[in-house]
């Protein structure tokens, strides 16, 4: 956000300059501070009082997003054990959050992408995946959320979320995440 | 009468058995490459072609002969400076005195010769330096763009000459060509001659591209996209350009590989978090389940006769390896012992099927016999994984990924020997070697 | 003499004969196959003479002729008094006066052999054998020359020191087999490859070097199917000997490494 406020204020103060120089029509929009009566041109900016920062800008999950999917549940992903696709406690309390929400949110659809760690044949680790992701989509298909909005894919050991070759970096990799899709199909 | 009885005793001594005569068992010799002679073949008048003068060409084929020779660990070629290099009179008559002075036992000449119609007439003779006989003696005619195939048939001749295997020069591999961070890896097909040379990409990256493996129907290809987000197995002709999907399925259908005859693919399909083994026949586009179970089954391999499929399956609680009939009946499961067995292929040979052994942490190439005895681990690394056989069945190729992450794609003789790494230009893993070239 | 007198003379003389080589056979058999359990008295080495050099040959000595028929049975278990007590022995010692007398001899046998037209070759080595085979315990003995021409060839083609003792075999083979097995290089990971054998016929000159390519014998493990990778193992076998020619062999014992089967078998090796 600031980066885009910056050269607003440059244009901002060039116009304004403009407008000292010649042509007082033109005022610089209200929420800036005005700037301080200059000489004209790029040496002025040498001289120039101080800027205020830019005003904080917070977030809002847009309704149906990807963000608001992860303000609700807690998280878009959930975490196996290694070589396998069972929902621990802490799978099912996301996945809940995750069917509460989608139940309110009516017209959202997901897919459900399936991962794994590399401690796998390429081949067995994409049937891996889809296995997980279909564990997820099972659950969330029983809490209500209805079966036609719900897709998945799985990316075997493709797309692993960290990299390295350790436990750490393995847990995080065996997991499906719930992708809100956009558009029609 | 002393005469008759002296060829009675005649005859007694010829039927008496001999055994004074010294018979010596050698039970064991040395396993060393075999030093051979390859000098730069020789040309009558130096012509320019569009490859490059008839003399460099010379030179060039003797470099890729002694180059695939060598990479076999069977065979040592000697440093040219050793000897005379022949002129083309010494083609048909070598001085074989001068090639046993430099240790050699073999010796491959031959000479290049530009057409008048601008094909190149490559001659191929390999001679043995003790007994001075011509074991091997043939010509090949190719356009300038092919000149390198006369060199590998070359090969092929005086390597199955002289070692009893068939050839397995003249063929190529495809497989992923990898780069980028590995938590957006971009994985493109690429094909290249055996030996690295005339490398192409055949896509972009834009899409996951895995699995590729050749038909032995030339040009054809199998592999598998995730383009349009549908994760599915494609077949494709790369002389046309042309496509064709595989069966249409919901869900993922992945590990694609062609029978024997390329007339069928065998592949997986997802269901229910389970995979299932089904077979699709090109010409008519019509599939056929042949597994079926609460099982992930996956990454099956024709046996060369076309009869049987070995495949793995965690139908027994673990990854492991059965073979079953090609029309899905009477699966067996072949491999035991400690750890899992995963993503099989059975050698051209029928004699082998190689895999991936999984233990200890580690993926290791290993080898078993169909009836699975005889399991022999040959590599020993932190993982290699996705064996491919050489069209002689003899050597394998496999992707070895690093500790760090890094993948290159690897090959070793089925004895366990020469493990030797095949260079190309990006990181690579997946790969499949094609059948020998018509 | 009539017809019938002279079958049952030759039918008495083909019993008797087999009857012998049969003893004979078994006794080579025996040798050959546990050198180490020769039946032997124990002999204190100083009561013989310290030989370090071959025994000088001379006519007498050399076994001459077929012994009497009825020898064998009388044949003692002891080792012949003139051997070569150290094994390496032979081979450092090359005494000049002492291989030239054996040379002469030597060559005077040769010279006698290609008198004989070569279709009677094959009888002669027989014969040879035969007589080796009969004569091993008592190499000293002088005995009465037959009179018959046959007999004549028989005893002329008969190589001089015809027996080899058992100690002398296996240092001829031990020394044979250094020299051969460093230079062969089986192929093995062909197909079948473990399971087959070859046997070559080496031809050697005296100093070592072929006197005709190694002659194939036979093979065994080759099927319509492993055709190539039979030929290509013959082939390993034949450049093993090309490679490592000349040989070294002690001189004194060509008559015994003039002509040999080498058997290549790689089950050491796979």
């Amino acid at each position: 956000m600031t980066r885009n406020i910056l050269p607003l204020i440059v244009v901002a103060g060039a116009v304004a300059l403009a407008g000292c120089k010649s042509n007082r029509d033109v005022l610089p929009p209200e929420a800036w501070q005005p700037a301080p009566a200059q000489p004209q041109g790029p040496a002025a900016i040498d001289q120039a009082g101080t800027v205020p920062p830019p005003e904080q800008v917070g977030s809002t999950a847009l309704p149906g997003s990807q963000a608001a999917l992860i303000e609700a549940a807690g998280s878009d992903t959930v975490l196996f054990a290694f070589d396998s696709y069972g929902l621990d406690e802490r799978a099912r309390q996301i996945l809940g959050g995750q069917a509460e929400w989608l139940l309110r949110n009516a017209n959202v659809r997901v897919t459900i992408e399936g991962h794994t760690d590399e401690r796998g044949t390429r081949e067995y680790n994409l049937a891996l995946g889809e296995r997980r992701a279909n564990a997820a989509k099972n659950f969330l298909a029983a809490q209500g959320v209805g079966a036609d909005r719900l897709s998945i894919i799985s990316y075997g050991k493709e797309r692993p979320a960290v990299d390295g070759a350790n436990e750490e970096a393995w847990a995080q990799n065996r997991r499906a995440v719930t992708v809100v899709v956009s558009g029609g199909r | 009468m002393i005469a008759r009885l002296a060829l009675f005793l005649c005859s007694l001594t010829l039927a008496a058995p001999a055994a004074a005569q010294l018979r010596i068992d050698i039970t064991s010799g040395v396993a060393a490459p075999m030093p051979v002679a390859v000098p730069a073949f020789p040309t009558g008048a130096a012509v320019a072609t569009p490859a490059g003068t008839t003399a460099e060409l010379g030179r060039q084929v003797a470099a890729i002969i002694g180059n695939n020779l060598s990479g076999t660990g069977l065979f040592k070629p000697i440093d040219p400076a050793a000897f005379p290099a022949p002129g083309m009179a010494e083609v048909d008559a070598p001085q074989f005195a001068a090639f046993r002075t430099a240790a050699a036992q073999a010796l491959v000449t031959g000479f290049v010769t530009a057409n008048a119609n601008g094909t190149l007439t490559i001659g191929c003779q390999l001679y043995d330096v003790f007994s001075e006989e011509r074991l091997v003696a043939q010509g090949f005619t190719v356009t300038p763009a092919g000149w390198r195939r006369a060199a590998h048939k070359c090969s092929d001749l005086v390597y199955s000459r002289l070692t009893g295997e068939s050839g397995y020069f003249d063929s190529r591999i495809v497989y992923v060509a990898e780069s980028g961070p590995r938590t957006k890896r971009v994985k493109r097909l690429a094909v290249m001659d055996q030996d690295g040379a005339n490398h192409r990409f055949l896509t972009s990256g834009q899409s996951l591209v895995l699995m590729p493996r050749f038909s032995p129907v030339n040009e054809t290809l199998s592999y598998m996209s995730f383009a349009q987000d549908r994760p599915r197995v494609w077949i494709y002709n790369m002389g046309t350009g042309q496509q064709q999907a595989v069966g249409e399925f919901d869900s993922m259908s992945f590990a694609g590989r062609f029978s024997p005859d390329g007339r069928t693919l065998v592949f997986s399909v997802t269901r229910a978090g389970n995979a299932d083994i089904y077979a699709y026949d090109i010409a008519s586009r019509a599939t056929r389940r042949l597994t079926n179970g609460n099982s992930i089954d996956t990454s099956p391999s024709y046996s060369p006769d076309g009869r049987r499929i070995v495949f793995e399956s965690d139908r027994g609680g673990s990854q492991q390896l059965y073979v079953m009939n090609a029309d899905g009946s009477g699966a067996q499961r072949i491999s035991f012992g400690d750890g899992r067995a995963g993503s099989p292929v059975w050698s051209p040979r029928g004699d082998l099927i190689a895999f991936t052994r999984m233990q200890g942490g580690k993926f290791r190439i290993s080898v078993i016999r169909p009836d699975g005895s005889g399991e022999r681990l040959l590599t020993d690394s932190w993982q290699d994984e996705s064996p491919s056989w050489a069209p002689n069945g003899r050597v394998i190729l496999f992707s070895r990924t690093e500790r760090n992450g890094r993948s290159s794609l690897r090959s070793i003789d089925l004895t366990g020997r020469n493990d030797r790494r095949i260079p190309t230009p990006l990181e690579a893993s997946d790969p499949a070697w094609g059948p020998l070239l018509k | 003499m009539t017809e019938g007198r002279a079958l049952l003379v030759a039918a008495l003389l083909h019993i008797a004969l087999l009857g012998a080589l049969s003893l004979g056979l078994a006794r080579s058999l025996q040798m050959t196959a546990e050198p180490d359990v020769t039946p032997v008295e124990f002999v204190d080495i100083s009561d013989m003479a310290q030989v370090t050099s071959p025994p000088k040959p001379s006519m007498e000595a050399a076994p001459q002729e077929p012994e009497p028929l009825a020898a064998p049975e009388a044949m003692p278990d002891a080792p012949p008094a003139p051997e070569v007590p150290a094994p390496p022995a032979p081979k450092p010692v090359k005494a000049p006066d002492d291989t030239a007398a054996q040379d002469a001899i030597a060559e005077a046998v040769a010279a006698a052999q290609p008198k004989r037209p070569p279709v009677k070759a094959p009888v002669k080595d027989k014969a040879g054998q035969s007589a080796a085979l009969l004569d091993k315990s008592k190499p000293n003995a002088a005995r009465p020359r037959e009179t018959s021409d046959f007999a004549r060839t028989i005893e002329d083609a008969l190589p001089k020191q015809s027996r080899l003792s058992a100690i002398q075999a296996a240092t001829l083979e031990q020394a044979i087999r250094a020299q051969i097995a460093p230079c062969w290089n089986p192929p093995i990971g062909g197909a079948d490859v473990a399971e087959m054998t070859a046997v070559l016929r080496i031809r050697l000159n005296r100093d070592g070097s072929v006197a005709a390519p190694p002659e194939y014998v036979s093979q065994t493990g080759a099927t319509a199917g492993n055709q190539a990778y039979a030929r290509a193992f013959v082939e390993t076998a034949k450049r093993a000997v090309l490679r490592c020619a000349p040989l070294d062999l002690p001189a004194d014992l060509y008559p015994h490494w003039r002509e040999f089967e080498l058997n290549f078998d790689p089950r050491l090796m796979t």
